[in-house]
């Protein structure tokens, strides 16, 4: 279901509910912040308020007109019913000004509102939602009433399939198609459907299947998924010390992981949280931790461990045992690893589990190291909950002064150099304290035919969804 | 296990012949097999209340398990689960559970966003409709190539079929439906191998109920296949013994028909051992649904399961489990009620 307490809680549900509701702000092909249906806004020179001018012609899709009052509503009533992919919390209150004039005043003057909080939010229509007490139930074909520039005509429960169609006389362009289906079919059949031409566009493509959809003569557009591969440390645990995590580091071939367990489908990642592609990436010579066992083995002895004759790594005596644990979707990466790190003179105790029982044995600390993927898209003001967040796929970082200052200075910052002197020094020293160790960018495609063109969104599409289909494809 | 409940059927004919003089004792053993399986249906709801709740992560965490969704405060985590009808303690929400339950109301589906007992409705039908599709295939097929087998043991057609029907059986559903994939959506792609309506259903009814079949096609074949080889040799063994029986020894020296003697004596007297396994056959047709449904994204039952497990859809498990339970149990009732009638006739 397409409705904003309702649509499944990943990314690519987000964005297919962005066609049917609308944000304050929208993005350029260029992936920079656009008119939504905020016309235009004014940021306060000291930070703490926004003037928002909302565009005059937008409607609801039962014809009622789009005004500032709902956006005031949707902030309130976000902050009753906690929306999973974007937090008021920020927000200090709404004043409306007129009928598309408001002000939002923010508790603290923060950089990345604009890419965040206004870019995240689907603004919801007052007359519909103010009755409804329980939204994460309200599922009928009302609870789609946006004001984007498709509407959900029907929806198919059982087999996962929507109907959108067109609005006529959206602000921000002509619609492109009269209707939008959206199916859920595995990669093989989809292909066949697309040569069947009943398929225009598929979303997430495996890049291993690019060179059939080639070879049929479809547009492909292969771009690094930025949703990172990486090795995570217990903090609390046996790699408290920056130098066992730089070691395990230098144990690490990732070539040859990115060679067996990623052929031709990811790149090798940057050590220093954001990825080439990212506006935020800094070249700077960030260190690369290539393979030198010879490197790891000095910071080991340095640390107190020894290695036995038979090469076995001890510590005080005892052999060394490491847990690493991941779950199904990286069996193979971590089959690689243990394999590199047993032949290093480690001991491993590789567990591959579902999620629910990972996220428990993480929470307990009840393991050495960790094999997860997560985004680094997204307006980094939610970097710190990615490095220092308690989650099962944040880094868990303990406090750091200086990194936790650096979050904070960017989130904070006046202006945009002043954001980016302060992340590229976070980069620097996420590269030399290894929160995680970043081993692979996984690639993504997808493939669509000559009726459109869907380049990937640099930097990702809204909250930092790695996708092409940005609801522009789909307006002329 | 196929064994013990063929002889556990003989046991009971073995009493319904002793009574078969008292209709009173007819009823009393109905009643009583009502009752047993309502204790077993009960115990399963139970079981199926608990179980999924003593698993690790809940529903609301599954569903923040994506990294995209921000962080949420302690507060607003509570306030969800409260809101979702996942708050207070296991024994609470077991409670709540069973009390609805009760009232007829099988919870709701929250990744869904829909009531379960409307998710079932959309979802069974498909089932059924894999189950009726390949019902024919492995009662018709497995008589047919059972009698054949059993008329002539190791000779002519019981020397092929066989050992391929014995390779067939010790396939695990899923390998079939893998194999039928692999061959029909493969190698030779002539049917549809995913969902069960093509991508742009047909608006005229008749082309809209062939595209239905033609979908059902593959997936209802995986499930025969392996059913299949049930009752073929059951057939083939119940065509060995009846063969030697005195009815058919005479039929076939008064110079019966080898047609007649096939369909008429022994086709006939197969119905109480075939429905007495049909019974049976319901648990392992449910069970099978579930993996083929898998293989073919086939929006029934089975697939419903598999989501509601990764989701940690806990009303939507127990809710299908609870429902698919229910409906095996009364078919499995009215199966050996109507077995052991056709039975006590001899």
């Amino acid at each position: 279901m397409l409705a904003p307490y309702v649509h499944r809680k990943n990314g690519v549900s987000y964005l297919y509910t962005t066609y049917v509701f609308d944000t304050l702000v929208s993005q350029d092909a260029d992936g920079n912040p656009a008119p939504g249906l905020a016309r235009s806004w004014q940021r306060a020179p000291d930070g703490l308020s926004y003037a928002i001018q909302l565009q005059s012609d937008a409607k609801w899709h039962d014809g009622k007109a789009v005004t500032a009052e709902d956006v005031a509503f949707t902030m309130r009533y976000m902050s009753e019913y906690p929306y999973v992919f974007g937090s008021v919390k920020s927000i200090e209150r709404v004043e409306v000004e007129g009928p598309y004039d408001l002000r939002v005043y923010v508790k603290r003057a923060e950089t990345g509102l604009v890419e965040g909080v206004f870019s995240a939010i689907p603004i919801l229509p007052e007359h519909v939602y103010s009755r409804i007490e329980d939204p994460f139930r309200f599922a009928s074909l009302e609870a789609a009433i946006g004001s984007g520039p498709y509407r959900l005509a029907a929806y198919d429960k059982a087999q996962g399939r929507y109907l959108l169609e067109a609005v006529t006389d959206h602000p921000l362009g002509r619609a492109r198609f009269e209707q939008i289906r959206i199916v859920k079919m595995n990669p093989d059949a989809a292909l066949q459907a697309m040569s069947a031409g009943e398929v225009d566009i598929i979303s997430y493509l495996p890049v291993d299947r690019v060179l059939a959809a080639e070879a049929e003569g479809f547009k492909v557009e292969v771009a690094p998924s930025h949703h990172v591969m990486r090795l995570g440390f217990n903090h609390r645990g046996r790699f408290a010390l920056r130098e066992l995590r730089q070691a395990i580091a230098y144990v690490i071939d990732r070539k040859a992981l990115l060679d067996t367990a990623f052929p031709g489908t990811a790149e090798l990642a940057q050590t220093g949280y954001f990825q080439p592609g990212s506006r935020w990436w800094n070249e700077d010579d960030n260190p690369t931790y290539a393979h030198d066992p010879a490197k790891a083995h000095k910071f080991l002895i340095n640390a107190g461990w020894a290695q036995t004759a038979a090469g076995r790594w001890q510590r005080e005596g005892d052999d060394v045992s490491l847990r690493l644990i991941t779950d199904g979707r990286s069996v193979k990466s971590a089959r690689v690893i243990t394999e590199q790190l047993e032949i290093f003179g480690f001991s491993i105790d590789l567990r591959v589990m579902e999620l629910g029982a990972l996220r428990n044995l993480v929470a307990e600390g009840a393991y050495d190291l960790t094999l997860f993927s997560s985004s680094t898209l997204g307006d980094p003001s939610n970097i710190g909950r990615r490095v220092f967040g308690r989650g099962w796929n944040s880094d868990r970082f303990p406090a750091d002064p200086e990194m936790t200052g650096l979050i904070r200075a960017q989130t904070v910052a006046s202006s945009h150099a002043e954001r980016v002197e302060a992340l590229d020094q976070f980069q620097r020293l996420y590269a030399e304290n290894l929160p995680s160790y970043m081993l692979v960018n996984p690639l993504m495609a997808t493939t669509f035919n000559e009726k459109l063109s869907a380049p990937f969104m640099p930097g990702g599409v809204a909250v930092g969804i790695p996708s092409a289909l940005h609801k522009s494809i789909f307006l002329e | 296990m196929t064994d013990t409940s063929v002889v556990s059927v003989d046991r009971e004919l073995s009493v319904a012949r002793g009574f078969r003089s008292v209709p009173f004792a007819n009823l009393v053993r109905f009643a009583s097999g009502l009752i047993l399986r309502l204790l077993v249906f009960a115990s399963i709801v139970a079981i199926c209340v608990v179980l999924p709740r003593l698993m690790p992560g809940n529903t609301l965490e599954i569903m923040l398990s994506t990294d995209l969704a921000r962080g949420l405060t302690p507060a607003e985590v509570r306030d969800l689960q409260e809101n979702m009808g996942l708050g207070g303690d296991l024994f609470g929400q077991v409670l709540d559970y069973t009390a609805n339950l009760l009232n007829g109301d099988l919870g709701y589906s929250i990744p869904h966003a829909a009531p379960v007992g409307q998710l079932l409705i959309a979802a069974f039908p498909w089932t059924g409709l894999l189950i009726l599709g390949a019902a024919p295939i492995f009662l018709i097929g497995g008589a047919l190539a059972g009698i054949e087998a059993g008329r002539m043991p190791g000779q002519g057609v019981d020397r092929w079929s066989t050992p391929l029907i014995t390779v067939m059986a010790s396939l695990p559903p899923f390998v079939g439906a893998v194999l039928l994939l692999l061959v029909f959506g493969v190698l030779w792609p002539i049917l549809p191998t995913s969902g069960a309506q093509p991508l742009f259903p047909a608006t005229e009814t008749l082309s809209h109920a062939f595209d239905i079949a033609r979908h059902a096609v593959l997936p209802s074949l995986a499930l025969a296949l392996h059913e299949l080889a049930r009752f073929f040799f059951l057939a083939r063994a119940e065509t060995i013994h009846l063969a030697q029986r005195d009815f058919v020894v005479n039929a076939r020296a008064r110079g019966v028909s080898v047609w007649r003697i096939r369909w008429v004596y022994i086709g006939r007297s197969l119905v109480p051992a075939y429905l007495a396994r049909l019974s049976d056959t319901m648990t392992g047709l449910i069970s099978a649904v579930f993996f083929v449904e898998i293989v073919f994204s086939y929006p029934g039952t089975g697939y419903l399961i598999y989501s509601a497990i990764l989701e940690r859809d806990y009303d939507l498990l127990q809710g299908t489990i609870v429902f698919v339970a229910g409906f095996v149990l009364l078919v499995n009732w009215c199966v050996d009620g109507l077995a052991t009638r056709l039975a006590e006739r001899g």
